[in-house]
């Protein structure tokens, strides 16, 4: 009997820390979303004192949402970062995964010169590389393009690495029997390795994914231009411009935080499995 | 089907290949030959399906690209549209603006102009930069482009603000001058009627501070309503908050410009600091809002009183009247009035490849028709002599364009001449944000000395 | 693993030509361009050392150092026991936990320039809504971001609360592969919750707390966003990370020689922490 309500008292205590840490975890997150739905002078009127109303607004508006597209042109970030994760996603996964094929199942002169060179980029986080990088995509005619913010992040060590130990795993023996069969080389990737390596593509899209929804630093410096921008230079700086109308850069921060979200919750098991690959066995 | 697959996938790979063989060429060769052809593809590529900017060949049908400060339809992008609409149906040239937030602003300059980049013909180019990107090469020299007559439009001190080293690198937009604005309205309703002041009997920032903290008893007593009693437009900038030690007396920088030694850590500074930074403490001047946000609290009506730019009236939001009169003087310092001048300029990028069309957008919007339609717009201080005589001659003018005729006159002080001036005023502006949120004023002024010492000691090298 | 030996022998090369390119152009290229303008002055011919001594010389760098280090022994240890914890929680076997385990991954998915953006208005000094929820308790207003006392913590919080849903997941990840058997033999041994925490879980997810530890100090080392979107590195210098001080000294300052020889210092420290990871790891067999 005793037992049984210290695992109910157990039971009781878990569930609270639980729900407080989700408290934490979600309340600038529907902080957002309940500002975004309010007018300005809603938001402000409520605040002191605290109440319920600081929290819920009083009256729901969409008018937020009208004015960010219409006045402010927020569609533009929003589909320059589409387009931008999209297409470093395409190139990244398929550049990548050529390289750790090359890597996993051949042999040539140089390889291991070659693979350090991976390594190398693997082990050096792109943020510290961004300032210099600068100028040399000054050179290159690259600021405040497209490509300026895609071809830094389509060849990503990690990935590479993330390629190669899937790879690892497929039997050679496979491969060599279509080769055998006489198959090209472009055949044997694309209807061998490929279909057996889905998940990995799916995770290696996350991960390329994340890291493009999340840089800041390199597209502040490299693509700065209204034209060109992406959501997350366009909310900084529109934070810095509008630095009262709070409800429209809440209104703007929840735009951006929904198509992440969207995409990671359902594949989070991917993702999660692939950031992990190196870090529980080594 | 799969076929196709397979060509398209190579066809990728082949393109990114060439593509990265391109940059390569370059990019592992830092120092050499720019713009080979090996790089023409992968640029081509790089820009096609960006926008169709292709650069037209002669002068009709021009875009010039203008990199300048105040995004948004109710800030210097909107507001200057039909200045550009005017100019491009007079000239045929289109401009292209690039607003960025103030503080971003500089950081682009320097970013692209210390690459080298071409994309930007004309950059607005705040004064106190203009000695700094004089000597860095980033702007071109005016005085080919402007004739002795028309140099002479302009008021003196604008005109030779804008030079630096007997080149005249910039042309001045307006200049400005400052003004103590009030909302008349609040002070009504706090039965406050402000005393009898001109220019030769100033309010003193004290009175001036009593009369916010006792406007703001009678309107908001406990403080929720968030009404702020008096506060500075420019909160945290050297461009305003400087004139509270020029006030006193206190200069800017040393004569040759490389140090603060001497001169911050001195009685005008720490007082007039230290002033601040009680009206602070005592909840008469605000915190956490940054330079537009202070301001939209006046425009909204929930200041009392604001020291700010003739702008001003052009950006109330609300109803309530507004009052103007002399920007304040400190208690015992009755003959030191100072207040902060100049504004906006026009340059020239160096590596412009339509130098000649950026010329003429400058000279309409500095002399031309622009330049009327700008001042008429935004209530600018004008540089153009004819207009301040106007102003002057005008018994219908506004009072704040009164004041500001005589303060530009009379009590403006020039503000800090640096080539360094980006340094002086990232450390300065921090010194004067760190002292509102209450850090000790002397250690905040030893800190400043030490990190300009350390930043001219850095450039130097 | 053995490996193939193909008649084409050009075909690896263009299979890894892009991504070599790439990694030379991108990551290699940066590298060597921050060593050499950092041993490179304008007013001395050749190699010299002049501007990493004057940036030894240089309080303010001192103080960015000592910032970033004060940050990460405060943030690396937070970080890592909240992870570990929510980690364990969400591996309890109860009722709708997966809900659970999914909400504290999303924070994650807020990228860190947003939540910046998000948190400084919560814990503006105005209208912030955490003051105005410590106004309940008669707290006065505090200015998270603005005070002295506050800002660096506040940047850590910041951090943290999308950094703890992160590194959940390596723990997470390192708890499923721990054999549960050793629990249930453990459990009939009569051990406690703490025991069999600090006795078996611990020692067996070692390799991953040195994982996090690693990844975590080498990312935090590079932290930019919440500083220069939060504080500017203020007040008073008590949030100017060095790589935020790199970023001014380059795009505030035009002084690329000073932001070349932090980045370069940024880099040896990295490389002396993957060093440390590697022997670390190796040593651990």
């Amino acid at each position: 009997m005793r037992s049984r309500n210290k695992k109910r008292l157990c039971a009781a205590a878990l569930y609270m820390v639980l729900v407080l840490i989700a408290f934490v975890s979600l309340f600038p997150i529907l902080f957002c979303l309940s500002a975004s739905l309010r007018t300005q002078q809603d938001l402000t009127a409520h605040l002191f004192p605290f109440t319920i109303r600081s929290l819920v607004p009083e009256t729901f508006t969409i008018q937020n949402y009208i004015a960010i597209f219409r006045e402010y042109g927020f569609l533009k970030p929003v589909w320059n970062t589409v387009f931008v994760t999209a297409v470093t996603i395409a190139g990244g996964c398929i550049l990548n995964a050529l390289a750790a094929f090359a890597y996993t199942c051949f042999d040539f002169k140089g390889r291991t010169v070659f693979y350090i060179l991976v390594m190398l980029s693997f082990m050096v986080p792109f943020e510290s590389t961004a300032i210099p990088l600068y100028g040399i995509a000054s050179r290159l005619k690259l600021v405040d393009t497209y490509a300026g913010m895609i071809l830094p992040a389509v060849a990503d060590g990690m990935v590479i690495f993330l390629f190669i130990q899937f790879f690892k795993d497929i039997p050679l023996s496979l491969v060599e029997a279509a080769t055998v069969d006489g198959a090209s080389w472009p055949r044997i990737f694309c209807q061998i390795v490929v279909p057996m390596a889905k998940p990995v593509f799916i995770t290696a899209g996350l991960m390329i994914f994340m890291s493009q929804w999340n840089s800041y630093l390199w597209p502040l410096l490299v693509a700065r231009s209204k034209e060109i921008r992406t959501i997350q230079i366009a909310i900084s700086a529109f934070s810095g411009e509008r630095t009262i109308q709070w409800t429209l850069i809440y209104t703007a921060t929840t735009l951006s935080i929904i198509l992440p979200i969207a995409v990671f919750i359902p594949l989070q098991k991917y993702y999660v499995e692939g950031i992990t690959a190196g870090s529980v066995k080594g | 089907m799969k076929r196709r697959m397979m060509s398209l996938l190579l066809g990728v790979t082949l393109t990114a290949t060439a593509f990265a063989a391109g940059c390569g060429s370059n990019g592992t060769n830092p120092e050499g030959n720019k713009g080979t052809e090996a790089q023409k593809p992968a640029q081509d590529d790089a820009q096609g399906d960006e926008k169709g900017d292709a650069p037209q060949a002669s002068g009709g049908g021009q875009t010039i690209k203008w990199l300048t400060f105040g995004p948004g339809e109710d800030n210097w992008e909107g507001l200057t549209r039909p200045i550009l609409a005017k100019f491009e149906e007079e000239t045929g040239i289109h401009v292209e603006t690039e607003c960025y937030a103030f503080k971003d602003l500089f950081q682009v300059i320097e970013t692209k102009f210390a690459a080298g980049e071409s994309d930007v013909d004309v950059c607005s180019v705040d004064v106190t930069y203009i000695a700094k990107y004089g000597t860095s090469g980033y702007l071109e020299p005016l005085d080919s482009y402007f004739t002795e007559e028309e140099k002479a439009l302009w008021d003196d001190a604008s005109y030779s603000a804008g030079v630096w080293e007997g080149t005249m690198y910039a042309a001045p937009e307006n200049t400005s001058a400052q003004v103590l604005y009030y909302n008349k309205t609040l002070l009504d309703e706090a039965g406050i009627t402000l005393p009898e002041n001109d220019a030769e009997h100033r309010l003193t920032y004290e009175e001036v501070a009593a009369l916010a903290k006792q406007a703001q008893d009678a309107l908001d007593p406990d403080r929720s309503k968030g009404i702020i009693g008096l506060d500075f437009q420019q909160v945290s900038r050297v461009y305003q908050m400087n004139m509270l030690p020029n006030s006193m007396g206190g200069a800017n920088i040393s004569e040759d410009g490389y140090t603060l030694d001497g001169v911050i850590n001195t009685e005008p500074w720490i007082n007039a600091m230290t002033w601040y930074q009680d009206l602070v403490k005592d909840g008469i001047a605000s915190q956490g809002y940054d330079a537009d946000g202070v301001a939209s609290q006046f425009y909204a009506g929930k200041m009392v009183f604001i020291v700010n730019g003739t702008w001003c009236r052009s950006r109330m939001e609300c109803d309530d009247e507004l009052g103007c009169t002399y920007a304040p003087c400190f208690e015992g310092y009755e003959d030191q009035v100072a207040t902060s001048t100049g504004s906006w300029y026009f340059g020239i990028n160096s590596r412009s490849e339509k130098k000649d069309a950026a010329a003429e957008f400058v000279k309409y919007f500095t002399l031309g028709e622009g330049s009327d339609m700008w001042l008429d717009i935004n209530g600018d201080v004008p540089s153009r002599l004819d207009r301040q005589e106007a102003i002057v001659n005008d018994p219908d003018a506004l009072p704040e364009m009164k004041i500001a005729a005589y303060e530009a006159a009379n009590t403006a002080y020039p503000r800090a001449v640096t080539p360094l001036f980006g340094e002086y005023s990232t450390v300065l502006n921090a010194a004067w944000e760190d002292v509102r949120n209450g850090a000790d004023v002397t250690e905040v002024i030893e800190a400043a000395i030490d990190q300009y010492e350390s930043a001219v000691a850095a450039s130097q090298n | 693993m053995q490996r193939i030996h193909i008649k084409k022998k050009w075909l690896p090369y263009l299979l890894i030509l892009p991504t070599t390119v790439l990694i030379c152009v991108f990551k290699i290229g940066p590298i060597v361009t921050s060593i050499s303008e950092s041993v490179q002055s304008s007013k001395v011919d050749g190699f010299t050392m002049v501007n990493y001594k004057l940036l030894f010389s240089d309080k303010t760098f001192w103080n960015s150092t000592w910032v970033t280090l004060k940050m990460n022994l405060i943030m690396i240890p937070l970080q890592i026991v909240v992870a570990f914890v929510m980690a364990l929680l969400v591996n309890a076997k109860v009722k709708g936990i997966t809900v659970f385990r999914t909400i504290f991954f999303i924070p994650f998915c807020v990228s860190l320039t947003i939540s910046t953006v998000i948190w400084r208005m919560l814990l503006n000094i105005n209208d912030g809504v955490v003051n105005s929820f410590l106004g309940l308790f008669h707290i006065d207003r505090i200015g998270f971001l603005t005070d002295k006392r506050y800002a660096l913590l506040s940047v850590i919080l910041i951090c943290s609360w999308r950094g703890c849903a992160y590194w959940m997941m390596f723990f997470l990840a390192g708890l499923k592969a721990v054999d549960t058997g050793l629990y249930e033999a453990a459990k009939i041994d009569g051990c406690g919750f703490f025991q069999r925490l600090f006795c078996i879980t611990i020692p067996l997810l070692k390799h991953t707390f040195l994982f996090v530890l690693v990844a975590n100090t080498t990312a935090n080392f590079l932290l930019f966003t919440p500083v220069q979107i939060g504080t500017e590195g203020g007040p008073l210098g008590s949030t100017n990370v060095l790589m935020y001080e790199a970023y001014k000294a380059a795009f505030s300052y035009s002084n690329r020689p000073r932001s070349s020889c932090i980045v370069v210092i940024l880099l040896i420290i990295i490389g002396l922490i993957c060093i440390v990871q590697n022997k670390a790891l190796a040593g651990e067999g």
